[in-house]
C-alpha cells in the first residue's frame, strides 16, 4: 500500500480524534449541568 | 486475603514473568533488545503506551481523588488527544525516518552532541528517581493491604519486573504491557459491576447520580482562568497539551515504544489509540471513584480508610476522643444514608458535610498523635473497597491489576533508562567500536543496574513524602524545555546548535524561577519552558548567524 493511499484514512483518523474529544467535552458539560 | 485471591495474584506474577522471559529469543541484537526489531503491531504499541502512562497511583490515587472531590481531574487529560494528532504529523515521522534508538540521538543529527547529551542527561536524572517513586508509592498502599513490610512489597513488585525487562527487553515490556492493560481494564469493569450491584438495590441509577451531583462530584469542567488552580479546562487543554507533547514526544519511555512499531503509520496509529481511548478510560477510573462515594452513602464506610495508625491512636492521648468520634461518625453515616434514600437534596448535603467534618477531625487526631503531617487517607479508599467489599477471586484480580499498573510503568521506564544509558552515553562517549553482542551484554547489565538502583531509591523514599513531591515536580521543570528543543529542531530551519543548547538552559532556568517564586500551577510550566526555549533558541540562532555574516 502506498503512502498516498494511506493519507485519506490518516486524515479522517485525526479528525475523528478531535471530534471525539469535542463530543466528550460537550457531554461532560451537559452531564454536570443535568446533575 | 482468601487463598483463591492469593492463587490469582501468584498466577498473575508467574504468568507475566514467564511471558516476559520467553521474549528473550527475539532479542539477540541491540535493535531487537531496545526496538523489538521495529516489528510491533500498532495495537500492541498503543496498549503498551497507555500501560506505561497508567501507573498504580493512577488507579489507587485517582479513584480516591474522585471519591473525595469528583471528576475534575479529567481536565488534566484534555490536551492529550490533540497532542497525539500533532505528534503523529510532526515528530513521529522525523524519528522513524532518522532510524534512531533514542529521541535524543535525533538532536545530535540536527544540532550537536552537546545538546543530545544534555537532553539525555536530563531524562536520566528525572527518570532514575521517578522510577523509584513509581515503585515506592503503590508499595505503601499494597503493603498495608497485604500486611507485608514495605521493602518486601517493593521486592515482590520490582524483582520480577527487573528480571523480565532485563532478559526480554522492549519485546517483553510491550507484550506484558498488553496483558497488563487487559487485566487493568477488566478489573476496573469488575469493580464498577460490584459497585452498581451494591448501589442499585438501595436507589435508582438516576438518584445515585443526583446524590453525586449534589455534592459537586460530577462537575468535571472548571472554565475559570485562574493560573494558580491546578486543574481547569484551560490549564488542562493548553498546559496539558504541552505536557503531553513533551511526555509522548521527548520522553524516551514513550518514544522508544513507538520507535518499535512496524512502520511510521503503525506508530501514528498507536498514538492515536491513546487519543481516542485515554479520556474515556480515565473517566472510567474517576467514575469508579464517584461510584465508591455513592456506594458508601448506603453501605457503612470506615471513618478513615487508612488504618495503619489505629493502635497508636487508640493508645495515645486522644484515644477516648477518637473512639467517641467513631460513634458520632456511625450515627452521622446512618443519617446521611436516610437522607439519600429519601432524596432530599438539601438535607443530604447538610448531613454529608457533617460526615466530612467528622472525617477531617479524625485525620487531625491521627496527625496530632503520630506527628505524620503527610498522613494520607485518599489513596486507601479504593483498596479498602476492594479488600472488604469485592467477592473472592475478584479481590486477587484487582490487586493483580494494581501490580500490573505498577510493573508496566516501571518496566517501560527501566527499558528507556537502559537505552539512553547505553546508546547516548556508553556507545557514544566511552566504547565507540565494539561488537553488537558486547553492547547487548552491557544493555542487559544496565537494565539490571537501574532496576536495582530503583528498588534502593524506592525503599529509601517511602517515608519521605517531600522527596516524592520533589521528584514529581522535577519532571515539570524540564519537560517543557525539552519539548522546546525538539520544536526548534523540527520547526525552525535556522535554529543552530548553540541556540538550542543555550535555549534549553534558559528555558529550565525560567521554569525553576517561576516554580519557586510564583503560584502558577505546574501544568503551565510546560508551556512556559517550551516557549522560552523556542524564543531564546531562535533569537540566539539568528543573532549568531548575523554576526557570522
Amino acid at each position: 500500500m502506498t503512502s498516498r493511499q494511506n493519507e485519506p484514512s490518516l486524515t479522517s483518523l485525526y479528525l475523528g480524534v478531535i471530534l471525539v474529544e469535542v463530543a466528550l467535552i460537550a457531554a461532560l458539560w451537559l452531564f454536570s449541568r443535568a446533575y | 486475603m482468601h487463598p483463591i485471591d492469593w492463587t490469582v495474584l501468584v498466577a498473575y506474577v508467574v504468568w507475566i514473568l514467564w511471558d516476559g522471559v520467553r521474549r528473550a529469543k527475539d532479542t539477540d541484537k541491540v535493535e531487537g533488545y531496545f526496538l523489538a526489531n521495529r516489528s510491533l503491531p500498532w495495537w500492541a504499541v498503543g496498549l503498551s503506551v497507555m500501560a506505561t502512562q497508567m501507573s498504580a497511583i493512577t488507579i489507587v490515587g485517582t479513584t480516591g481523588q474522585a471519591y473525595d472531590s469528583g471528576l475534575g481531574f479529567i481536565q488534566f487529560y484534555l490536551g492529550l488527544p490533540l497532542a497525539m494528532v500533532i505528534l503523529s504529523v510532526t515528530l513521529v515521522p522525523f524519528f522513524h525516518k532518522a532510524k534512531v534508538y533514542t529521541a535524543y540521538e535525533y538532536l545530535e543529527r540536527r544540532f550537536d552532541v552537546r545538546t543530545r547529551t544534555l537532553a539525555s542527561l536530563l531524562f536520566l536524572l528525572g527518570r532514575t528517581f521517578s522510577l523509584g517513586v513509581v515503585l515506592a508509592a503503590p508499595s505503601v498502599v499494597i503493603s498495608a493491604i497485604l500486611g507485608w513490610s514495605i521493602p518486601l512489597t517493593i521486592l515482590v513488585l520490582g524483582v520480577p519486573m527487573v528480571v523480565y525487562t532485563s532478559i526480554g527487553g522492549v519485546q517483553a515490556v510491550a507484550w506484558t504491557d498488553v496483558k497488563q492493560m487487559v487485566i487493568i481494564v477488566f478489573g476496573m469493569l469488575a469493580a464498577v459491576t460490584v459497585l452498581l450491584l451494591g448501589i442499585l438495590p438501595e436507589v435508582s441509577f438516576g438518584r445515585a447520580l443526583d446524590l453525586a451531583g449534589a455534592t459537586g462530584r460530577l462537575e468535571a469542567l472548571d472554565f475559570s482562568f485562574d493560573l494558580s488552580t491546578p486543574y481547569t479546562f484551560w490549564s488542562g487543554l493548553i498546559g496539558g497539551l504541552f505536557l503531553s507533547l513533551a511526555y509522548f514526544g521527548c520522553d524516551q519511555s514513550q518514544v522508544q515504544r513507538y520507535l518499535a512499531a512496524r512502520s511510521v503509520n503503525e506508530a501514528r496509529h498507536s498514538l492515536l489509540m491513546s487519543g481516542y481511548v485515554k479520556i474515556p478510560l480515565q473517566l472510567l477510573i474517576l467514575g469508579t471513584g464517584v461510584l465508591v462515594f455513592v456506594f458508601y452513602v448506603f453501605q457503612p464506610p470506615p471513618m478513615l480508610f487508612n488504618r495503619a495508625h489505629d493502635d497508636l491512636v487508640a493508645a495515645g492521648p486522644y484515644g477516648a476522643e477518637y473512639a467517641a468520634l467513631e460513634a458520632e461518625f456511625d450515627a452521622a453515616v446512618i443519617d446521611r444514608s436516610e437522607a439519600g434514600t429519601a432524596g432530599n437534596r438539601e438535607t443530604f448535603l447538610t448531613r454529608d458535610a457533617r460526615v466530612a467534618e467528622i472525617r477531617a477531625r479524625a485525620v487531625g487526631i491521627v496527625k496530632a498523635t503520630t506527628g505524620d503531617e503527610q498522613f494520607n487517607d485518599v489513596n486507601y479508599v479504593f483498596p479498602t473497597f476492594i479488600t472488604t467489599r469485592m467477592p473472592v477471586g475478584l479481590v486477587g484480580l484487582m490487586i493483580a491489576a494494581i501490580f500490573a499498573a505498577a510493573m508496566s510503568t516501571a518496566a517501560g521506564e527501566l527499558s528507556a533508562l537502559s537505552s539512553a544509558t547505553v546508546i547516548d552515553f556508553y556507545r557514544r562517549h566511552f566504547v565507540k567500536q565494539a561488537t553488537d553482542a558486547h553492547y547487548l551484554r552491557v544493555s542487559r547489565l544496565a537494565t539490571m543496574f537501574w532496576g536495582l538502583f530503583a528498588c534502593v531509591v524506592a525503599v529509601n523514599s517511602v517515608n519521605r513524602g517531600s522527596l516524592i513531591e520533589v521528584v514529581n515536580r522535577y519532571g515539570s521543570f524540564f519537560y517543557g524545555s525539552l519539548l522546546g528543543v525538539f520544536l526548534l529542531a523540527t520547526l525552525s530551519k535556522r535554529a543552530t546548535s548553540t541556540g538550542a543548547f543555550w535555549g534549553l538552559i534558559a528555558g529550565m532556568t525560567v521554569v525553576l524561577v517561576v516554580a519557586f517564586t510564583t503560584s502558577v500551577a505546574f501544568l503551565w510550566h510546560n508551556l512556559i519552558g517550551a516557549v522560552v526555549v523556542f524564543a531564546v533558541g531562535s533569537a540566539i540562532s539568528v543573532w549568531k548567524s548575523r554576526r557570522q555574516v
